[in-house]
């Protein structure tokens, strides 16, 4: 009897796990897991917590001057849920468990690993969806757990260097390339946890950039306000290469077996002018969620964003006129089998960048495989301006993009790319704000870092320009100078050596620190209004230090690699700069587009901050012969023990009178004894 | 006390009291005891002084100073003016001076500076914008400091036959050996190198002379207090206090040999009672002494660190940046030392072991020399400056140019050196290679760091080289002059056996012969 009442009970179990795991499937395969909880807020507020997770993917495709071509992926991943709540870092769906495993231990509000390989050049190329240095660069902002902010530090660059196998464990162990800037970074996310002492929004700072600085701090349970941490490092030397993009790609939800994440082959990825992959954590405010007016974002979404910049160089023919390509020669895909969505994205969408005040007679064959619906459909170039909203192709025209869905196409009908466009299109205005960076001086005893920003705008903007350079070049800040000049009118006021920031009249914020002797780097932090087509000049003058022969890397002669500086521009975006120079109206277009009133009023301010990234620069310091090291020793041993052997002999040394005859006989103890004992052997 | 010391001898020392008659008026400045006896040629001193000052005034003008204070055989670490001007500027930022790892030297240097603060900014300025330069006040005061040590060093020399007879034999007041003394420091290249390059080892340089000196006219605390002074600038010269005691003890308490011509009418047991009685006065007297330059030298360097301390807004971090600098060769910019290219080279887990012997032996010699040399006061003065020079972590010319601008004061005793040539040579050759294979390993690429530093070794065995021989000389002098005293001593107390002894006299007295002429063609070596 109760035997059978078991068995049914099992059997009945079964049906119910089955039946889950079905509905699940289902679920996922439709767009995401939801589930809605309820839970009561410490301070007796009521907030409703909707339990979802999603996923968007999203390609960029820009042309580019000369041949070359911009191809963004991006992957988002999306988690609305009740964050506060220590038991929701249990249950993964959608967003990988290593990363929010990493979250709840280190105690990241939010980080940003960037592996870059290749310069970006800002001038020909405008502005990248996510400037990025050369090497590795992390930016963390962490709430200071009771472990402390060093050992959060360490975790968090040990974990990330174990999962994605980089040398992010020398941010900490050898620290010349960490710092904590003041005014540089700003967190990205929008979430309304964050409470500024002064503004709240880091976004449209400008008009506050010139007031004094900021920290972002956290509201926690208890309702303490504690300031974030910043740590922010970059690895300059570090090389980009396949064993980081797999695990990378072992985040994604698809993985590379579908959707835009078949694009990632690693053999054509790292085949290219410049390469940029990151990993974005940070928590943003989906309106869709609140659920009052009330500005105050009680159940933030946890986003990830992992996206990969490239850039091809499709110049392989000198003569021809124009490029043409297509997207599965671009990547590689195997058996030209094409595109379609991720089963589990809810958005999964191709732009591809007009530039229509360009005259870069982009064309666009968008065929869609086997039932070719749309394969007479050709985007004319720039002359063909009509909105076709096609829903059955999935193909969307917008005044700066076109736009392809992968959702309406399927692995039986899949979206098959191909373009051709100008090679030699001219950029019809320049970029904004440009820096470079170089070394001055030569030899390996002495040098100078010079760099110059440049504002080719027709308003003045704000910069906060700022660098880290690390102890093994020793700053001279006395030598510190600073400068701007305008093109116009020539008149240049040096300022360098102030008394303070505050009393210079170009630097409305001035920071300095010096390095720590195998420590930290030295950092130099500088805020200041540029004048409508002017230059900066900053300059500074540097030591080489000399290293012990264990502290080269085992290339010595090669050099040390110098990190870049970073250029935050505070840029105005106007109606009409086509989305040409500046990243953030597409991202507008993609993933801000979801996003609450704040990004409107962003958009109606129309100040964003840009930020770029100056030239790594390699440094040669003065190497030792490496193959010394027995001789040194042994030959200053030697000179050593000449000297102390010399004076021993000198100062124990007795002179005995030759002209007197007579014997020297010592009247010491010792001699006596001796004499006795020798007068007793003797028998005298 | 100084008076009660002398009053208790007073019946053993008639030469004694008219010398310190002579010294009576020692808060006169220099210049005016000169004035007020005209001696020593002071007028051609005049035209030394003019000459060196002009030189150095020439070579500051023509912009010398930016391509000495580069060099860092003029220049190191913990003697840059660069550095200095870098803490000065951090101070001014409202950071610590020490921040950066740019300036190492002890916080009162800065205060020194600090008026010239200004003036420094726009000199470096006008510098990198445009070479043509004027002078500037700290250039004057680098120029004061030579100057003063020249002066120091001439009276140095007038002084010492008075004090320390065993030195160096009384001088007519015409003679020029002071002048040339003053002379040899001022041309040597080595000081102009220093003095123009802007090296603030001419801090430290001028608190050692100025110790000898008030040691030398018998000053206690003023000669105490330079000792701590020095030893605060740059941690060696502590040192230095061995031999400026034993000078002060030669001083209050001169040695037998100025015996009382009386002596000889009392007979030898009187003799011998008057002398237990007056060991039996002195001990006391002499731990009081000892007692005293102790508390003297412990009042001042903690006066100089409390300075500091306050100077630094209550902080004790100079202590690590400076001495544990100097002693933990953190900083292995090369030198004419030995220490960088070692401490770049060697295995990680001997450094600590090789830090500590090499440290150590700086300061091993100062015991067995100052029993060996307890009658040379002098000459253990100038070894353990040699010494420092040759063995500390960032020696610079400015250490050498003070050891070789010592020597003319010991010019008697040292005239038999034998490698003086050797010496001298390779003086110049280290000189004019050592820029050139810098270049070349820095600049060209052509060289690499071992011919840098075979310079430094070859350096080094030179300095190793004066230093053993002159000592063996002098001991071997000093053996000699013994042996001919006890020979003296013999004759006046038995003059019966005159004829007996009369041949052995002969010898001795030949050999001496000898050895004088052997040291005058060595002297000749010596002066080209």
């Amino acid at each position: 009897m109760s035997l059978k009442v078991l068995c049914y009970n099992v059997v009945l179990l079964v049906v119910i796990l089955l039946l889950s795991i079905f509905v699940n499937i289902n679920e996922a395969t439709k767009t995401a897991t939801k589930a809605t909880k309820t839970t009561k807020n410490d301070d007796s507020s009521y907030a409703t917590f909707n339990e979802t997770q999603s996923f968007f993917e999203e390609l960029i495709i820009k042309p580019l001057p000369r041949g070359k071509l911009m191809t963004h992926v991006q992957f988002t991943t999306e988690w609305n849920s009740n964050f506060l709540e220590k038991s929701t870092f249990q249950h993964y769906d959608l967003f990988p468990r290593s990363i929010g495993d990493l979250i709840t231990r280190v105690g990241i509000e939010e980080f940003t690993l960037v592996f870059t390989q290749g310069r970006w050049s800002y001038s020909e190329w405008g502005y990248p969806v996510r400037a990025a240095p050369v090497g590795v660069e992390l930016i963390a902002w962490m709430k200071p757990l009771e472990k402390g902010i060093d050992a959060q530090w360490r975790e968090l660059t040990h974990s990330l260097s174990g999962l994605f196998c980089a040398s992010m464990q020398f941010l900490y162990q050898v620290p010349h390339h960490t710092s904590s800037p003041n005014r540089s970074f700003r967190p990205e996310g929008e979430s309304n946890i964050y409470n500024f002492n002064e503004e709240n929004d880091e976004n449209n700072s400008s008009s506050s950039s010139s007031s004094t600085t900021t920290t972002p701090a956290i509201k926690l349970n208890n309702g303490t306000i504690v300031p974030l941490e910043l740590r922010y490092g970059i690895l300059p030397r570090e090389s980009v290469c396949t064993e980081n993009l797999t695990p990378w790609v072992k985040l994604l939800p698809c993985r590379e077996q579908s959707g835009l994440g078949k694009l990632l082959n690693p053999h054509k990825l790292y085949d290219v002018h410049y390469h940029s992959m990151s990993i974005t954590i940070r928590k943003i405010c989906n309106n869709n969620n609140k659920d009052d007016s009330d500005s105050s974002c009680l159940s933030p979404t946890l986003e990830i964003v992992q996206s990969l910049t490239i850039v091809n160089d499709l110049n392989n023919n000198q003569q021809q006129e124009s490029i043409e390509t297509n997207l599965d020669n671009l990547f590689g895909l195997k058996g030209n089998t094409g595109l379609s969505a991720c089963p589990l994205a809810s958005r999964s969408k191709i732009y591809i960048q007009k530039q229509p005040s360009l005259n870069t007679n982009l064309k666009i064959t968008g065929s869609s495989g086997v039932y070719g619906v749309d394969g007479s459909d050709d985007g004319g170039g720039g002359g063909d301006s009509d909105h076709n909203h096609n829903h059955n192709s999935g193909k969307k025209e917008t005044d700066n993009f076109y736009i392809y869905d992968l959702m309406k196409y399927s692995t039986n009908k899949p979206l098959k790319l191909k373009m051709s466009w100008l090679k030699n299109f001219k950029r019809k205005n320049e970029t904004p704000v440009v820096a470079h960076s170089h070394l001055t001086g030569y030899g390996q005893e002495r040098g100078g870092i010079a760099t110059q920003i440049f504002n080719t705008e027709n308003y003045a903007i704000n910069i906060t320009y700022f660098q880290a350079i690390p102890w093994y070049l020793r700053l001279y800040f006395h030598t510190l100078k600073f400068n701007i000049e305008t093109s116009s009118d020539e008149k240049s006021i040096d300022n360098h050596r102030k008394d303070d920031g505050s009393g210079s009249p170009f630097l409305s914020y001035k920071n300095i620190s010096p390095a720590e002797t195998r420590s930290s780097p030295s950092t130099i932090e500088l805020s200041f209004e540029i004048p409508p087509n002017s230059v900066a000049f900053m300059s500074i003058e540097f030591d080489k230090v000399f290293l012990h022969y264990t502290e080269h890397p085992p290339d010595a002669n090669r050099g040390f690699d110098l990190g870049s500086g970073v250029v935050t521009a505070f840029i105005q975006s106007s109606n009409d700069n086509n989305g040409d120079a500046i990243h953030l109206e597409w991202s507008n277009e993609t993933y801000n587009n979801h996003r609450n009133h704040h990004s409107e009023k962003d958009k109606s301010s129309k100040i964003i901050p840009v930020r770029i990234y100056t030239e790594g620069l390699l440094i040669t310091l003065p190497t030792p012969d490496f193959s010394m090291l027995y001789n040194v020793i042994t030959l200053t041993g030697t000179v050593f023990a000449l000297f102390f052997g010399s004076m021993i002999n000198i100062l124990i040394r007795r002179f005995k009178n030759t002209f007197t005859g007579n014997d020297f006989v010592s009247d010491r103890p010792i001699a006596k004894i001796y004499r006795r004992i020798l007068r007793f052997i003797d028998g005298k | 006390m100084t008076t009660s010391v002398r009053a208790s001898k007073q019946q053993q020392q008639q030469q004694q009291t008219t010398r310190s008659q002579h010294e009576q008026p020692p808060t006169d400045t220099i210049i005016k005891e000169d004035n007020g006896k005209g001696n020593y040629n002071f007028k051609s001193f005049l035209l030394i002084i003019f000459s060196a000052i002009l030189i150095r005034i020439i070579l500051f003008y023509q912009g010398f100073d930016q391509l000495f204070s580069n060099r860092n055989e003029i220049t190191t670490p913990l003697t840059s003016f660069k550095r200095l001007v870098e803490g000065l500027h951090l101070r001014e930022l409202g950071l610590s001076p020490y921040a950066g790892s740019a300036y190492h030297q002890p916080p009162l240097v800065l205060l020194l500076f600090y008026p010239f603060v200004n003036s420094i900014s726009i000199g470096i300025d006008n510098n990198i914008n445009n070479n043509s330069n004027g002078i500037e006040k700290s250039q004057i005061l680098f120029l004061l400091i030579d100057c003063l040590i020249a002066i120091a060093l001439r009276e140095i020399a007038k002084q010492i036959p008075k004090v320390l007879p065993n030195e160096m034999k009384s001088i007519s007041t015409h003679s020029n050996l002071p002048n040339i003394t003053a002379a040899l420091y001022l041309f040597n290249p080595f000081t102009i190198f220093t003095c123009v390059g802007m090296s603030t080892i001419n801090l430290t340089n001028l608190a050692i002379v100025l110790s000898l000196y008030y040691s030398l006219k018998g000053m206690i605390f003023q000669s105490i207090f330079s000792v701590a002074m020095a030893s605060y600038l740059s941690i060696y010269p502590v040192i230095l206090i061995l031999p400026c005691t034993l000078i002060l003890k030669h001083h209050f308490f001169p040695p037998d040999q100025t015996k009382p011509v009386a002596q000889n009418q009392l007979s030898s047991e009187q003799s011998k009672q008057l002398k237990q009685l007056l060991e039996n006065n002195e001990r006391p007297m002499l731990l009081l002494f000892y007692f005293r330059i102790f508390a003297f030298f412990f009042l001042s360097i903690s006066s100089l660190f409390y300075l500091s301390f306050t100077f630094l807004n209550n902080s004790w971090e100079f202590i690590e940046k400076s001495y544990k600098f100097t002693f933990f060769v953190e900083d292995l910019t090369p030198n004419i030392g030995l220490f960088w290219y070692y401490f770049i080279e060697v295995f990680d887990h001997f450094r600590n072991l090789f830090l500590f012997i090499f440290q150590y032996h700086v300061f091993i010699y100062c015991i067995p020399l100052a029993i060996r040399l307890k009658e040379h006061p002098l000459f253990y003065f100038w070894s353990l400056c040699a010494i420092i020079a040759t063995f500390k972590s960032y020696p610079a010319l400015g250490d050498t140019a003070l050891h070789v601008s010592l020597l003319p004061l010991l010019y008697q005793p040292l005239k038999g050196v034998k490698y003086s040539f050797i010496v001298i040579v390779v003086a110049i050759f280290v000189t004019v290679l050592a820029p050139i294979l810098w270049q070349m390993w820095i600049y060209q690429g052509t060289g690499n760091a071992n011919f840098y530093y075979t310079i430094n070794l070859v350096f080094t065995i030179a300095q190793v080289l004066l230093i053993v021989d002159s000592l063996s000389v002098l001991l071997k002098l000093d053996y000699v002059n013994k042996i001919n005293l006890k020979k003296k001593s013999q004759e006046n107390n038995d003059q019966q056996q005159e004829d007996h002894k009369q041949t052995s006299d002969h010898e001795g007295s030949s050999q001496i012969i000898d050895d004088n002429n052997n040291e005058n063609n060595s002297e000749e070596n010596d002066k080209k």
